[in-house]
C-alpha cells in the first residue's frame, strides 16, 4: 500500500518555482531518504507532505487524504524540524505530556528513558537548549510519537557525532519494533546508507531518482586510467563527473553499462565502484565549473 | 503494524484548547498587570469640579472604575491580535490541528478569557471604592455600595464587551496575516474614523451600535450575532494560509 502518492506536484513562490512536476510514490513502512542540496526543494516538499503548504499544482494524497487541513494526516504524522517554536512557558516534560495528549501511540515511558540517556533534564525549558540538545529532544518526540507517518526534516542538524549515531540507531529499533513511514530529508547521504531502504533525489525542485539504496550503489561506475584512452571507451555516454587525479590517472563516472564494462576491462581501465553518496552529489552538480575555477582564471 | 487512527474533531479541540490554557499564561496574567496599572491611576480619580463661595470651597472629585474597564478592553483587543501571530499557530500545528479545529480552540480560549475579564473587572471596581472610602475617611461619599444586581451586571457587560474586542483582534491579526498591508491600513482606518467629525466614522457608528443599547438583552444578541458573523468570516478567508512556514 502506498501511503503518499504525488503526480506532477508543483509548487511556486512569487518568482521561484521551489518543485517542479514531481511525480512518485511512498510504500507504507519504508524508510526514505529525501536527499538534495540546498534550496533544492525538499522543506517545501515535506512541508506540503505534512499538510502545512498548499501545492501550487497536481495531486497528492497521504493516507488517501489530501493532506492541506486534513484531520487525519494530522493526527497520524508527525514532523520535526528544528525550526520550530514552543511556547516558553512548557518545560520538556510538558512537552512531552502535551504531545501524550494528542499522538494515540504515544510511548511515554520510551521518551522519558530517551530524556534520561541524553542528560536532558525534564524540567529545562526548550529554549533554553543548546541547538545540538534541541534537534536531540525533538527526535525524541518524533520518534516517541510513533506516528504512522514520521517526517523528519534534517533531524540532525548541531548534533555531534556521537548524538547522532545514537540518534540514528534509535531509529532503526524503534523502526524495526513498530514499523512505521519514515521520511528523513538531509543534505548528504553519509551515515544514512545504511539506514535508509530508499532515496528520493531532489535537484533544483525535481526529481532526479528514486531508487532502493542497494540499487543505487549499483547505479554508476568509474573508470579509470589514461586520460584519451578513458574518453575513448565512454564516447557519447553521459558522463556524471570527470577528474584529473595524477598525470596518469583520470576517472570518468558513467551510469553502469555492461558493454562500455566490457570495452574497458579490455582495454586493461580499472572499474571502481561509486558510492551512493558520490552519486547524489554527481547528479545535483550545479556549480559552474569547480570552486577551483573561482579562484584560478589563467586557465579555461 | 501502525494503525491509522481516525481524528475526533470534539478531542482534538478539547486537546487544543488546553495546550492553550496551560502554555499561555501570559494571556491571563497580562490582564492581572493591565488592571493594576489602571487601577493605579484610578486611584486619583477620574475628573472633578471645584465649586468656591467666599470662604467655601466644594470639590467634586468623581471615582470609578471606568479606567479598568477601558484598560480591560484595550487589553481584549491586543489578546486577540497576539493570538494570530505566526509563533502561536506554528506551535498549534506542532501537534495534532488543521485550521478548523486551531480556529475553534482559540476562538474559545478567547472566550474564556473574556468570560474571566468580565469576572475581575467589577470585583475590582469595587475594591476601588472601598480602597477610596478607607482612604479618604473625613469627606462625603455617594454610591459607595452596589445596587442589587450591579456585579450581575456588569460581569455580562464586561464579558460581551471583551468578547466583541478579542474577536475583532483576532480578525485584525489574521488580517494582517494574510497581508502586511492590513498592518498599516486598519490602524489608518481606526485613527482616521476618530477624526471624522460628523458622525460618518466607522467606529463612532460602532460604538453607538453596541454601546448606545441599553437593555442587556438586546446587547447581548447584537453581540452574539457579530462573534457569530465575525468568527466564521475570519476562518473561511484564512483557510489556505499555510503555516510553520
Amino acid at each position: 500500500m502506498n501511503v503518499i502518492e504525488c503526480r506532477q506536484l508543483s509548487k511556486s513562490y512569487l518568482r521561484k518555482r521551489a518543485l517542479h512536476q514531481l511525480t512518485f510514490s511512498i510504500r507504507e513502512n519504508t524508510i526514505t531518504g529525501v536527499i538534495g542540496r540546498n534550496g533544492a526543494g525538499k522543506t517545501t516538499l515535506l512541508k506540503i507532505i505534512a499538510g502545512f503548504y498548499r501545492p501550487s499544482s497536481g495531486e497528492i494524497t497521504v493516507f488517501s487524504e489530501r493532506p492541506f487541513n486534513s484531520m487525519k494526516v494530522s493526527q497520524n504524522m508527525i514532523y520535526i524540524d528544528d525550526q520550530i517554536t514552543l511556547p516558553t512557558s512548557l518545560s520538556l516534560l510538558d512537552i512531552l505530556h502535551m504531545a501524550g495528549r494528542f499522538y494515540p501511540n504515544w510511548d511515554h515511558d520510551l521518551a522519558a528513558r530517551m530524556l534520561d540517556y541524553f542528560n536532558l533534564d525534564p524540567l529545562q525549558h526548550l529554549h533554553h537548549l543548546s541547538k545540538g540538545l534541541r534537534s536531540t529532544f525533538l527526535a525524541i518526540v518524533g520518534l516517541a510519537a510513533r506516528c504512522p507517518l514520521t517526517i523528519f526534516d534534517e533531524p540532525t542538524t548541531g548534533m555531534d557525532a556521537a548524538i547522532r549515531k545514537d540518534f540514528y540507531r534509535a531509529l532503526l529499533k524503534e523502526y524495526l519494533a513498530h514499523p512505521r513511514t519514515i521520511l528523513l530529508s538531509s543534505h548528504l547521504l553519509h551515515e544514512l546508507d545504511d539506514l535508509l531502504e530508499d532515496v528520493l533525489l531532489i535537484d533544483r525542485g525535481e526529481l532526479k531518482l528514486h531508487l532502493p539504496v542497494d540499487e543505487l550503489k549499483e547505479y554508476a561506475v568509474a573508470i579509470i586510467g589514461d586520460r584519451e584512452l578513458v574518453e575513448w571507451v565512454i564516447a557519447s555516454r553521459t558522463v556524471y563527473h570527470r577528474q584529473q587525479s595524477g598525470i596518469s590517472r583520470y576517472a570518468a563516472i558513467i551510469r553502469r553499462d555492461e558493454d562500455v564494462l566490457e570495452e574497458a576491462r579490455q582495454h586493461g581501465l580499472e572499474i571502481a565502484p561509486v558510492s551512493p553518496e558520490d552519486i547524489c552529489v554527481y547528479l545535483t552538480n550545479q556549480t559552474k565549473g569547480r570552486i577551483d575555477d573561482v579562484f584560478d582564471r589563467t586557465e579555461s | 503494524m501502525m494503525y491509522l487512527t481516525e481524528p475526533s474533531l470534539k478531542r482534538v479541540i478539547w486537546n487544543q484548547y488546553l495546550f492553550k490554557m496551560t502554555a499561555l499564561p501570559g494571556l491571563f496574567t497580562s490582564l492581572i498587570l493591565t488592571q493594576l496599572a489602571a487601577f493605579a491611576l484610578s486611584l486619583d480619580g477620574t475628573g472633578g469640579t471645584s465649586i468656591g463661595f467666599d470662604t467655601i470651597t466644594v470639590r467634586i472629585t468623581h471615582f470609578s472604575g471606568d479606567l479598568i474597564f477601558y484598560f480591560t478592553l484595550m487589553w481584549a483587543y491586543i489578546a486577540g491580535i497576539m493570538l494570530t501571530i505566526r509563533q502561536y499557530r506554528n506551535a498549534d500545528f506542532f501537534f495534532v490541528t488543521n485550521r478548523w479545529t486551531q480556529h475553534l480552540s482559540t476562538i474559545a480560549l478567547l472566550l474564556t478569557a473574556s468570560l474571566y475579564a468580565g469576572i475581575v473587572t467589577p470585583l475590582l471596581g469595587n475594591l476601588l471604592r472601598l480602597v477610596i472610602y478607607w482612604s479618604h475617611p473625613d469627606n462625603v461619599m455617594t454610591a459607595i455600595a452596589p445596587r442589587p444586581g450591579e456585579l450581575l451586571l456588569n460581569l455580562l457587560i464586561t464579558t460581551w464587551y471583551a468578547a466583541l474586542l478579542s474577536c475583532f483582534g483576532y480578525l485584525t491579526g489574521m488580517l494582517a496575516q494574510l497581508n502586511r498591508v492590513f498592518v498599516i491600513l486598519i490602524p489608518a482606518l481606526i485613527i482616521g474614523s476618530v477624526y471624522v467629525q460628523d458622525s460618518g466614522g466607522i467606529l463612532t457608528a460602532a460604538i453607538r451600535f453596541y454601546a448606545g443599547e441599553t437593555s442587556i438583552l438586546l446587547l447581548s444578541v447584537k453581540a452574539a450575532l457579530t462573534l457569530a458573523i465575525v468568527y466564521p468570516f475570519t476562518m473561511l478567508i484564512t483557510s489556505s494560509l499555510e503555516v510553520r512556514r
